[in-house]
């Protein structure tokens, strides 16, 4: 009983799924597919995404590193030292890769592609190295 | 037919309670819309109000370092 209530559940919402409600992704008639533009959106989008991220992270990292900096110190040193990485490159890389996105996105060419990629694993570099102590720190003040 | 509508019946009070979850499931739809249409490439708009957000950042205190306040490093 229990099954056939989840199949017709299921039902509904792949009905639902296959009506206009759904196709997401799909070109609209008359639109032109151009596979290389689409791949370099992926870029474009998954750069203008990590900025958001980085930026979010770096920014919740400072401020709650800042309201509770004697406790962080004596709980870890470390988490000090890498906010103040953030405080002096955080945003000067989120805007490196900010400027390269638009000039990739404005003139997708080789170059503008390399320096983009270039920023994009210099920021993920420092959000990884962020992470794990944003995450201690929440978990120390919790 | 017959047998078509026998087995309507049978099932009826199982599709009447799954309909009820219809509002869920277009809810749920509605928002996985919603994630799918911000993975957009950003407008010229949102690029400026990215860097406006991003230039009113420096300014927070919070983001100043050691040097900037004036204190010196080591615990």
């Amino acid at each position: 009983m229990k099954l056939i209530k989840i199949i017709c559940n299921v039902a509904i919402a792949v009905l639902l799924i296959t009506s206009p409600l759904s196709p997401l992704g799909c070109n609209s008639p008359g639109e032109k597919v151009v596979t290389s533009a689409e791949t370099s959106d992926q870029l474009v989008l998954r750069a203008e995404q990590t900025q958001q991220v980085a930026r979010q992270t770096f920014n919740l990292l400072v401020n709650l590193e800042r309201d509770h900096e004697d406790v962080l110190r004596s709980f870890n040193p470390a988490i000090h030292s890498v906010t103040e990485k953030v405080r002096e490159h955080g945003l000067d890389y989120v805007d490196s890769v900010h400027r390269a996105t638009k000039a990739f996105k404005y003139e997708r060419t080789a170059d503008n592609q390399a320096t983009l990629n270039t920023y994009l694993n210099t920021l993920n570099q420092l959000l990884n190295e962020a992470r794990p102590y944003l995450l201690s720190a929440q978990n120390r003040l919790k | 037919m017959g047998t078509i509508i026998a087995i309507a019946l049978k099932y009826l009070p199982y599709l009447v309670e799954a309909s009820n979850s219809v509002p869920q499931i277009v809810s749920f739809i509605s928002e996985m819309r919603q994630v799918f249409q911000r993975t957009k490439v950003w407008t010229p708009e949102q690029e400026k109000e990215f860097e406006e957000q991003t230039a009113h950042m420096r300014q927070d205190p919070a983001w100043q370092t050691d040097a900037q306040r004036g204190k010196t490093g080591g615990v």
